[in-house]
């Protein structure tokens, strides 16, 4: 659109039709490519540190359980690299999502992107593919990794596909759903801390649950953490997952329950 | 009132000399009591996820095993976690400070002060030692609780302690004070803390790591606090003790060095 055309549509009464209705599903498509060229051009500093920061929480945390460990059972170790992508999710959603939204709230810039004239899902709908597709080249490598220190042989399905994405989808979701829920960045960079911490030592995605207290087993249950392993696991495996249509259910409920929170937040006027 | 004043000066004593030890001892005095003033939002917060840490990484640290804890697991375990408490407060609390007044552009007035530097790197080693102490003892008794780890404490804990936590506060002094950039610092401390935690042999022996790690580490400070601190708490022989102290020693030399280059440095 150029300069003239700008101006001639500022005096519809002139004559020359309104260049866009606002509303529709190609004015929303066309928001959504716009937002996905001004979320990567404003990102595009930060995106190499976030695949970065996937591989060393995700291949790190798997080599240093087998430092932890002595004397590593095979079975052990097919948990470890197949729990390594799985990892690899935990601090994009719940470190990289949150930093990034919580900065937009320091520098100021939070308000000003949500002025912008495009439907507010558009803009969340922009963030969460690129979040998601960022994802994908972090836990190939982590996985590849993991393999390559292990020596171990997957037999990888077509599984891996919806699986992969899915599990990226819903730790993008519930990092945008947490950083928009809790307004001050400082809380969000503390709470998002402490969950890392607790996600490490505490989660039964690259050990089996068999080894956790039934308490903490059962409360793994609801928290998505567990079922990401499973549904990595079940894709790269055969034999170890029995139970998969559970685990796909309880994150595409999580990933809707972090949908629901960004709408519930985004979508309220001040 | 102002004039009162200015005609007054001629017969008012001049102001107490700023040297020796009774001025370095008051300004010590000053230094932490508004080190702690200032701190005292976060000091609670700190105090708690240092205990919440250290306990919940003991406790956490058993989950990984998929039969029972092997016994020596059980004591690189217990005698590492104290040091990882000890170390983390030293390492991050420092520059995590610096960088903000860094940040904030209060940094300069603060090194303005009419105070040796020295007192204030004592104040914060003192500042480190409250915070450090109580989450090592905690995660000391969460060891023998949790594992019924055999623990005996000699008195070689002390110099242990106080000598691990040194070097870490000076290691994090030097990190704060020498990186003018507080975005680097943070990502060094935190890269650092990552090495710590999973690359080094603290809570587990050396031999579990490849060989090319574990001689990278006889040369870091990290395995060496781990083992002056064992041999303060087990009755199991521990080799290479003096070894690690003069080892400890040297980095806090060196940590010394740079901070008070850094630190003494004029503009």
């Amino acid at each position: 659109m150029d300069a003239q055309a700008a101006a001639t549509s500022l005096q519809p009464g002139i004559g020359a039709p309104l260049e866009h209705l606002r509303r529709g599903p190609a004015w929303w498509l066309r928001s959504y490519t716009l937002m996905l060229r001004f979320d990567l051009s404003s990102q595009r500093a930060w995106l190499p540190t976030a695949v970065a920061l996937q591989i060393l929480m995700g291949a790190g945390m798997a080599i240093i359980y087998g430092f932890y460990i002595p004397h590593l059972p095979r079975v052990a170790v097919l948990y470890l690299v197949t729990g390594a992508p799985a990892l690899a999710l935990v601090p994009l959603g719940l470190v990289f999502v949150p930093t990034v939204i919580g900065q937009q709230r320091t520098a100021g810039t939070y308000d000003f992107l949500w002025s912008l004239p495009v439907p507010r899902a558009a803009g969340v709908a922009s963030t969460l593919t690129i979040t998601t597709l960022l994802a994908i080249p972090g836990i190939v490598a982590t996985l590849l990794l993991a393999m390559w220190r292990y020596g171990v042989e997957l037999s990888i399905s077509p599984m891996v596909v919806p699986a992969f994405l899915l599990t990226a989808l819903m730790a993008s979701s519930v990092g945008v759903g947490l950083a928009h829920l809790i307004g001050n960045p400082v809380v969000t960079n503390l709470i998002t801390n402490i969950l890392v911490f607790v996600v490490l030592l505490y989660s039964p995605i690259a050990f089996p649950r068999s080894q956790f207290p039934t308490w903490l087993a059962n409360i793994h249950e609801v928290l998505p953490l567990y079922h990401m392993g499973v549904v990595v696991r079940a894709s790269l495996t055969t034999g170890l997952v029995t139970d998969v249509a559970t685990s796909y259910f309880v994150l595409a409920a999580w990933t809707f329950a972090g949908w629901l929170a960004t709408a519930w937040v985004v979508g309220r006027r001040p | 009132m102002t004039a009162r004043v200015i005609a007054a000066a001629p017969s008012v004593t001049l102001p107490r000399p700023r040297f020796g030890p009774v001025n370095w001892l008051r300004s010590y005095l000053v230094v932490t009591r508004w080190q702690l003033a200032s701190l005292r939002l976060v000091l609670p917060v700190l105090a708690a996820v240092e205990i919440l840490a250290g306990v919940g990484f003991v406790f956490g640290f058993g989950l990984f095993f998929p039969g029972s804890i092997p016994a020596r697991s059980v004591l690189y375990l217990s005698t590492g976690a104290p040091v990882i408490t000890l170390y983390l407060v030293g390492l991050v609390l420092v520059p995590q400070v610096v960088g903000q007044q860094k940040l904030a552009q209060t940094y300069d007035f603060v090194q303005s002060l009419p105070v040796p530097r020295s007192a204030g790197f004592a104040a914060w080693y003192s500042m480190n030692l409250l915070l450090g102490v109580p989450a090592m003892v905690a995660s000391l008794v969460a060891a023998a609780f949790r594992y019924n780890a055999a623990l005996h404490v000699s008195l070689a804990v002390i110099p242990a302690t106080m000598l691990i936590c040194l070097t870490s506060t000076a290691i994090g002094y030097a990190i704060g004070h020498a990186i003018p950039l507080p975005m680097l610092a943070n990502t060094l401390v935190q890269v650092l803390n990552f090495f710590v935690f999973g690359f080094s042999a603290v809570v587990f022996p050396a031999d579990q790591l490849p060989a090319w790690l574990a001689a990278v580490n006889s040369g870091l400070p990290f395995e060496a606090m781990g083992t002056v601190m064992r041999a303060a708490l087990s009755t199991v022989p521990v080799e290479g003790v003096a070894g690690a102290y003069a080892l400890l020693a040297a980095w806090l030399a060196a940590g010394l060095l740079v901070a008070a280059a850094a630190v003494m440095r004029r503009g």
